[in-house]
């Protein structure tokens, strides 16, 4: 199992994103800004292999088995597929968008991550094996990350306050 | 907007979708190249059999022995043990040399059945699972919570949609906006 970022560093990370999006286009609002967070959070549902880990799974189903595709883009772009037909049809292509820059967000902040042979997971799997070389700025068990990215999320939500005190004032 | 495809296109997409997800589970599963290991051989592989793995690039994860010259044991037990040639010139993520009982995990070539030629070396702590499971169910209850407060299910439409705009203008300047979410926020005209 690869290291990978907590999720309170994606999902902060999300915020940060969401919300700065939505002071750029107008139409997108807390609901949209949801998006952002949950597509951060997407890959790592391949965390469920610590309640059913994959040989557990594979022993039931009789078949083999592996959770670790959720952890890549392929993966994260079906899981999110399925995630936008939960939603009305006039929202799909908005939904599928914004998951999908969350899902990117999760997959380049753990390309990021220190590992010891100096390259990450295969993200591209299984369209291509290649796993790129990693940044060298953290490891997973690091809690700066998610101090940093609580920051920018403060800072986010302090300025959408002070946006919307003056729209108020504007009215 | 109605479903353009009607419930059934509808769930025949989820099928597709759910049916190459589950597909790729099983295959990932059937591959012996895991898309989440690392693509070289660890100390899993190594410690039982290392003259197999002699000139090949390896990954050794264990706690240090020794450290004049570096020795680490791959094994809780103190079994597994390999000198590690330049650990301490190789380590990325600290400054002072490795001390005994770090926790260290090696990348280099084994050049015989004890000795690694190291290239990179990472120390880290003993993983805090409880703070990474605790943060980790914060995130997750904040997604939650949010996607009840933003989204309500559309019984008609056997969807989500965006709540009324009423309660997420407390978030930050929403007014000028009515007439775009008008123009995409028709979810329940189906």
């Amino acid at each position: 199992m690869v290291d990978v970022a907590d999720l309170l560093t994606h999902v902060l990370v999300g915020y940060v994103i969401g919300m700065g999006l939505s002071f750029r286009y107008a139409w997108l609002r807390p609901a949209h800004v949801t998006l952002v967070m949950i597509g951060a959070f997407v890959p790592d549902l391949v965390k469920i292999e610590l309640v059913a880990p994959d040989g557990l799974v594979a022993r039931t189903l009789g078949v083999p088995f592996s959770w670790a595709p959720l952890h890549t883009l392929v993966g994260s772009l079906l899981v999110i597929g399925l995630g936008t037909l939960l939603l009305a049809p006039a929202h799909r292509k908005r939904a599928f968008a914004l998951l999908a820059v969350g899902v990117l967000s999760h997959h380049v902040l753990d390309a990021l991550l220190l590992t010891p042979s100096g390259e990450a997971y295969a993200v591209f799997w299984p369209l291509s094996a290649y796993r790129p070389p990693v940044g060298d700025y953290y490891l997973s068990s690091d809690r700066w990350p998610a101090v940093v990215a609580g920051c920018c999320a403060l800072l986010v939500w302090l300025v959408a306050r002070r946006r919307e005190t003056d729209a108020a004032v504007r009215q | 907007m109605s479903e353009p495809y009607g419930q059934r296109g509808r769930a025949l997409a989820a099928l597709v979708l759910a049916g190459l997800l589950t597909g790729s589970l099983v295959v990932a599963g059937a591959t012996a190249d895991d898309p989440l290991e690392s693509a070289y051989p660890d100390e899993t592989d190594v410690t039982p059999s290392p003259e197999t793995y002699v000139g090949e690039q390896v990954v050794l994860g264990g706690f240090v022995v020794e450290t004049d010259p570096v020795v680490i044991a791959t094994r809780a037990s103190g079994y597994g043990q390999f000198t590690l040639v330049d650990a301490d010139d190789a380590l990325h993520n600290a400054d002072e040399p490795l001390e005994t009982d770090d926790r260290v995990t090696a990348f280099g070539t084994l050049e015989d059945e004890s000795t690694l030629a190291v290239e990179r070396t990472v120390t880290r702590e003993q993983s805090e699972t409880r703070y990474m499971f605790v943060v980790s169910a914060l995130a997750g209850l904040w997604i939650v919570g949010r996607f009840a407060r933003h989204w309500q299910f559309d019984r008609d439409a056997v969807a989500f949609v965006p709540r009324a705009r009423s309660d997420d203008a407390s978030e930050h300047g929403t007014d000028t906006r009515p007439k775009r979410d008008d123009a995409n926020g028709g979810g329940r005209r189906g």
